[in-house]
């Protein structure tokens, strides 16, 4: 009778085991998961952030470069599409 | 110890163990859930980092674009000019065809720059509009009438501005020989067209209106217009105008010239920068035209009002 209640204890036991492991895997896939899909983004637009500061700069330095010449391409810009 | 009571230790311990995974479990269920709110509350930013990182993205698209045509700027503004006189000639075509009942005047100002020309220019941008100059530079560097003030200046404000720069000889020289030849003639367009060009770091004329207009080249006007042909010059008369060039005794009179002599579907309107007359009426001409349907364009060789 006892080692029979063992048994089923022993099982019953195993089971949940089994179950805090389940659990603990979701929980980590979880927190895994979501910390890497934010992380990512973040490291995304930081870099796309410093791209445009950078090409930024690039503009500015031709539009010093190129002089006038902006200020022409500028009006005809302008004269095609009236809502730039 | 007997037997039964070390199975009840073995049992106790199966249960207190039994007891803690579950309390573990349930433990992380609660982290989970937590986990999951945390997760709904940061789908959200999530989201909006998204959004964001698009909307750099576009930025960024955009700020490429602009270089590259910053870049090969001379070709940009060629295809830029090329886009908006390809829907003029398109525009004036139909209306030539009497496909359309729109209405085309091309404003035409002769013999600039001038000390008033800023003025015509600051008139034309109030009510933006743009228009043609047939340059000449025989009023030296110094506009007529203004020796503080650089004439030079203005041709790369023609081109700044959008205007068309024609073509109408160096000299303007009708009664100092610019007929006499052909090579007279030619010589004359050429150095106002390097003058152009060097004034404007290359802008090239191509279109020419004849000082005092075709005719007054007579016999010889053939000959010039086959001539400007070879350098790939197109020409351009007028088709109305309020006299500025003549003697003008008042503003109505200017006024009757000009609403006497426009009667087509498409106008070349010949003014004169120095006229103050022009300048003072150019305000109400503008609204003139567009309460009549008129759209205002600046010519361009393709245009079939230039004769090739």
């Amino acid at each position: 009778m006892n080692k029979k209640v063992i048994r089923i204890t022993g099982l019953i036991l195993i089971a949940c085991i089994f179950l805090l492991g389940f659990q603990w895997i979701r929980y980590s896939s979880l927190q895994e998961k979501e910390n890497k899909k934010i992380h990512e983004l973040n490291s995304k637009i930081e870099k796309t952030k410093k791209e445009l500061q950078e090409k930024e700069k690039q503009k500015q330095s031709l539009e010093e470069q190129k002089g006038w010449k902006i200020e022409v391409y500028k009006t005809w810009e302008k004269a095609v599409n009236p809502s730039v | 110890m007997g037997k039964s009571s070390k199975s009840i230790g073995i049992e106790i311990i199966l249960i207190l163990s039994i007891i803690a995974t579950l309390y573990l479990s349930y433990h992380i269920e609660n982290k989970i859930s937590l986990q999951k709110e945390k997760q709904i509350k940061e789908e959200h930013l999530y989201k909006e980092k998204v959004s964001l990182l698009k909307e750099k993205e576009k930025e960024l698209e955009k700020v490429n674009a602009t270089i590259q045509e910053y870049e090969n700027i001379e070709e940009s503004i060629e295809s830029k000019k090329k886009e908006y006189f390809s829907h003029i000639k398109e525009l004036e075509s139909k209306i030539l065809n009497g496909e359309s009942n729109e209405k085309i005047a091309y404003l035409t100002f002769d013999d600039g720059p001038y000390y008033n020309t800023y003025q015509v220019l600051d008139i034309l941008d109030q009510y933006n509009v743009k228009a043609t100059f047939f340059t000449i530079s025989m009023n030296g560097e110094y506009c007529y009438d203004n020796k503080s003030q650089n004439c030079f200046l203005l041709y790369k404000e023609y081109v700044k501005r959008g205007h068309t720069i024609a073509n109408h000889t160096y000299t303007h020289g009708i009664r100092t020989g610019l007929y006499s030849s052909v090579n007279s003639f030619i010589d004359a367009v050429n150095r106002q067209e390097e003058h152009v060009k060097s004034q404007t770091e290359g802008y090239t004329t191509n279109i020419l209106r004849f000082p005092g207009g075709s005719s007054t080249a007579k016999g010889l006007k053939n000959e010039m217009i086959n001539a400007l042909k070879e350098k790939g010059y197109g020409w351009v008369d007028w088709t109305a105008g309020n006299g500025d060039g003549g003697r003008l005794d008042s503003l109505e009179q200017a006024w009757g010239n000009l609403k006497n002599t426009i009667d087509s579907n498409v106008e070349v309107i010949l003014f004169h920068d120095y006229s103050w007359m022009t300048t003072a009426m150019l305000p109400e001409v503008i609204e003139y035209l567009r309460n009549n349907g008129y759209q205002l364009y600046p010519l361009f060789y393709e245009s079939d009002m230039v004769h090739k």
